[in-house]
């Protein structure tokens, strides 16, 4: 283990010296690359440059000569002369050379491209009667400049009207053609250091010449536009010097060895020198980690490390005594709270579980409790409905017998008594149902006033309508209302429906400001004037009943009017203070 | 005379009238087919008139031949103009077109010798009979070819070159300067003089100058030619380069203008017009073989100023330009017409046949006995040549010797 360090330290020299090595030579090939390229670029540019205004020179020289020999009147004299021309003609022409010796066919041609006589004697004549050059050269009377091709080769053909001055026009034309590679050749440079550099000439129909044949593209050229005069302009023509790779960076591959020499001599170096300082370095730490090791395997940390040094491997082992007598001294006091904590919770837990199980007890006594609460509010619930329904029955058999009797008046009051006991039967179901919790005061109102109305002969009907409304109210006031309401039906079928068959009851339920208003209209013929006043109670028990529970028992106020029918506008406060029975 | 007699008349003479129309279309018969004759000449030259001359030449004797019934029993004469430019290329590009119209007899050569020199092989080839009207070098119809196809009613060099140098040597020179074209026509005549002076051995060419055809100056030839010691220039040129010549040498003190005699070249344009007051200032002598200022032959002139008063409004010499031109243009039309109903046929070997057995031509510049023989395809002869001198308005009068 502890020759592994010493490994990983001398590995990581190794490798910091390596990233460095590594980093520099990048960087420094990398530039030197760079500017390398770039000077390659800017002396290839500089001979792109030469070269073409050198072909530039020779196009337009070549050009110049062609307008000077169209207008020669030898020449010019030959298109109208027969035979004989040759005399002064072929000389003419043949006396024309091109630089280098770059062979040409220089041919005088007649009005419809038939050839007259050439540079190259009888043998070599060639006709030139395409439409386009025709037109061009004879038709249009300008000068053409075109690429044909001969085989794989291309050749530069210049034509030039040859104007004759007893017509004034264009009677022939005076034709050149050149090998484009010999012209492009002879504008080379001829230098032994230039011989590498691959030369290639192009127009808009792709390449027409290269001085050599490799499948690789040149990895640093220059390209340069040949500029030469009309109608040489017509050909765009351009040239591109190029390098490629081998050659461009040839420099280069000498720089590589170099610097991979140095980098492996500089690595064998870092990696002897980082050994033997790792070994050097890590010898007293190796020591420490040994006596550690020792008082590791005997698991009881009885004698102090010993180490010979004097740097901070010392301090260290020193450091490291220290902390083990303080550990066990520490291991001593931790165990000891320990045991005084657990005891201490050992308490607590049976204090906890006798409280819980007190609590239990309490729980289950209440729960009881409440399950006999609510057997008991059922019970009292059945038993009230019970009482209110044989009270119902009584009070009809009551009914029965005063009609037997022929006592009206009786029968009448027992009828009012029948309504006021069935409407309390209504609403204490109602609250029964809903365990005595706030009623929807409009389920209210449709429950008892339908309860009142139940009761009537088949041939009548009174049509109820309850405007829906979300307003509540506690059960006090459920029962306060109940009567009241059952009072009012009461007096709408006594008064409003009569001998009537029909009649319709409306109620309205509004909430503003903690104020509840219940609206109730019949559309019968309304109050008689001092029960409108809702000050008389003497004009009978229902009103003196109603006017009784509205403004005393539930603190509101009542008014009685006659719209369309009988009005009662009855308003309590949403929550009752506190209210008399 | 009653309404019914008089609408009985008016329907006789409709009657009548029918009748004739149809007698007369009857006797008319289809329209018959016309004889062509083509002219190849330089119409797109600039300065020449030769071309003119010789349209009016033969146009005036068409009228004359189709108003006696044209040829081969009443087939109508037509002229077919072709130009060439007096470029040889586009001569014979216009020969292989010629031959390719049905009844097309022959083609009339204009002024241009190089044309016709370079005619001659595509002429043979397509057998297209041509009537040299002007054209002057021998090899155009002294070709060598069997059957020739070429005749001339026209100069040719060596008796233009002859009669030159005669009247030069009447005028007391003995060493002439010649200047010469870089053309057919130049080497002609340079064979000519050659011939010539072979047989005079008293007579001398100092210096034979050439020069080309657009050439803007021609002193330089000049002056070379006096220094060597010319007594007289004998020059070969036409109206352009004629004209440079005259106002140069013009220009020049009096003691250095030597007298010039030139070939009829100078003829073929408004040479006067070109010289302006140079011609008057030299002495400029050219050789013709008609003037219209000098006929014998006037019932014949007034036939021509008839018809060709009634075409072009010609009446009087000075009318004419290019007299040569018109004359023999019109004594070649004439003796063609002659051939044709010869041979009884448009075909033209048969024609060309013919030619050759024309006899006695009552024509504008002579009679001619015999105009051409299978020997023989010159119309005219030496002794029909003579000087001439301008006159300012550009008339052109025979110089009594």
């Amino acid at each position: 283990m502890p020759r592994s360090i010493a490994k990983k330290i001398s590995l990581a020299a190794l490798s910091l010296t390596m990233a460095v090595v590594l980093a520099l030579g990048a960087a420094s090939y990398i530039f030197t690359r760079h500017t390398l390229k770039a000077q390659i670029e800017e002396k290839l540019a500089f001979e792109a440059a030469l070269i073409s205004h050198r072909l530039e020179a020779r196009l337009d020289n070549i050009n110049n000569d062609m307008r000077n020999m169209s207008t020669n009147l030898i020449v010019v004299n030959a298109l109208a002369d027969s035979a004989g021309r040759e005399m002064y003609v072929a000389p003419f022409l043949k006396s024309y050379h091109l630089p280098q010796n770059i062979p040409c066919l220089l041919t005088l041609c007649d009005f419809s491209g038939q050839p007259i006589i050439s540079c190259q004697g009888p043998g070599q004549l060639r006709a030139y009667t395409d439409d386009a050059l025709l037109t061009q050269v004879i038709t249009k009377q300008l000068p053409l400049a075109r690429l044909t091709k001969q085989g794989k080769d291309s050749n530069l053909l210049i034509a030039y009207p040859v104007f004759y001055s007893a017509t004034g026009k264009a009677e022939g034309m005076l034709v050149i053609e050149i090998p484009l590679a010999r012209i492009t050749e002879s504008c080379l440079p001829d230098l032994p250091s230039t011989s590498g550099n691959i030369f290639t000439f192009s127009s808009s129909s792709g390449e027409i010449w290269a001085n050599r044949t490799e499948h690789s593209a040149p990895v640093v050229s220059s390209t340069f536009l040949v500029k030469a005069q009309a109608p040489l302009d017509q050909i765009p023509l351009t040239l591109t010097v190029g390098q490629n790779i081998r050659q461009a960076y040839a420099a280069l591959t000498t720089l590589t060895g170099i610097y991979l020499v140095i980098g492996i001599l500089i690595l064998q170096l870092t990696f002897a020198a980082s050994r033997f300082l790792a070994k050097k370095l890590t010898a007293p730490l190796v020591a420490l980690t040994t006596t550690a090791n020792q008082i590791a395997q005997e698991s009881i940390p009885g004698s102090p490390i010993t180490v010979v040094s004097h740097d901070e491997i010392t301090q260290l082992a020193s450091s490291f005594n220290t902390m083990l007598a303080r550990l066990k001294e520490s291991h001593d006091s931790l165990e000891q709270r320990v045991a005084d904590r657990t005891k201490e919770l050992q308490n607590l837990n049976l204090k906890l579980a006798a409280e819980v199980n007190e609590r239990s007890m309490a729980e289950a006594k209440t729960r009881a409790y409440a399950e006999t609460q609510a057997v008991l509010l059922k019970e009292v619930n059945h038993r009230v409905k019970n009482n209110l329904v044989a009270i119902i029955s009584m009070l009809h058999q009551e009914e029965d017998r005063a009609r037997e009797r022929g006592m009206p008046e009786y029968q009448n009051r027992i009828q009012e008594v029948l309504w006021r006991v069935s409407g309390l039967l209504t609403v204490h179901r109602l609250l029964s149902s809903s365990e005595w919790q706030p009623l929807q005061l409009s389920q209210l109102c449709e429950s008892v006033i339908q309860e009142a109305i139940k009761g009537l002969p088949a041939h009548q009907a009174v049509h109820l309508h309850v405007s829906p409304s979300d307003v509540h109210v506690d059960s006090d006031q459920a029962h306060y209302l109940a009567m009241i309401l059952n009072e009012l039906s009461t007096n709408t079928m006594k008064y409003a429906l009569g001998d009537r068959q029909s009649a319709s009851i409306a109620v309205a339920i509004e909430e503003q400001d903690g104020t509840i208003q219940l609206i109730y209209r019949d559309d019968g013929p309304g109050y008689p004037d001092p029960e409108q006043q809702g000050d008389s109670p003497g004009s009978g028990i229902g009103f003196h009943l109603i006017f009784g529970l509205v403004i005393r028992s539930m603190q509101g106020t009542i008014a009685l009017t006659n719209d369309n029918g009988a009005v009662a506008r009855i308003t309590f406060p949403a929550l009752v203070p506190d209210r008399e029975t | 005379m009653g309404p019914r007699r008089a609408a009985s008349g008016i329907i006789w003479l409709i009657t009548i009238f029918l009748i004739l129309s149809v007698a007369t279309a009857i006797a008319a018969g289809p329209a018959k087919k016309p004889v062509i004759i083509g002219f190849d000449a330089e119409v797109g030259h600039t300065t020449s008139t030769s071309d003119d001359a010789i349209r009016i030449g033969i146009l005036t004797a068409i009228r004359e031949i189709n108003a006696a019934g044209g040829v081969l029993g009443g087939r109508p004469l037509e002229l077919v103009i072709k130009d060439h430019r007096s470029v040889p290329a586009r001569g014979i590009k216009n020969i292989e077109e010629f031959a390719e119209i049905p009844d097309l007899v022959a083609v009339v050569g204009g002024r241009f010798t190089p044309v016709m020199q370079e005619e001659v092989p595509i002429l043979h080839e397509k057998k297209v009979i041509l009537l040299d009207a002007w054209g002057a070098a021998d090899n155009i119809v002294d070709n060598g070819r069997t059957p020739n196809f070429c005749f001339r009613l026209s100069l040719k060099d060596s008796w233009a070159i002859q009669t030159m140098l005669n009247h030069a040597a009447k005028k007391g020179a003995k060493r002439f300067g010649v200047l010469l074209p870089t053309t057919g026509w130049g080497r002609s005549c340079e064979k000519a003089v050659k011939t010539y002076l072979a047989a005079h051995p008293k007579l001398s060419v100092t210096t034979i100058q050439w020069y080309m055809w657009g050439d803007k100056s021609l002193l330089d030839k000049y002056e070379a030619a006096r220094n060597s010691g010319a007594e007289a220039i004998v020059l070969v040129a036409n109206e352009s380069e004629g004209s440079i010549l005259v106002k140069e040498v013009a220009a020049l003190p009096q003691e250095k203008r030597l007298p010039i005699v030139s070939h009829w070249g100078v003829t073929g344009g408004d040479f006067t017009k070109l010289t302006g007051e140079g011609i008057n200032q030299i002495d400029f002598s050219v050789v013709q073989t008609y003037s219209f200022f000098d006929n014998r032959r006037e019932q014949k002139l007034k036939q021509f100023y008839k018809t060709a008063g009634a075409l072009f409004k010609i009446s009087r010499p000075e009318d004419i330009p290019s007299p040569v031109g018109m004359a023999h243009a019109y004594d070649l039309t004439h003796i063609l017409a002659l051939a044709i109903n010869k041979a009884g046929t448009t075909d033209r070997i048969k024609i060309r046949d013919a030619l050759e057995q024309v006899r006695n031509y009552d024509g504008l510049i002579k009679v001619y006995p015999h105009p051409f023989t299978a020997e023989r395809h010159e119309a005219l002869e030496p002794r029909d040549l003579f000087m001439s001198r301008f006159r300012s308005d550009g008339s052109i009068l025979r110089i009594r010797e």
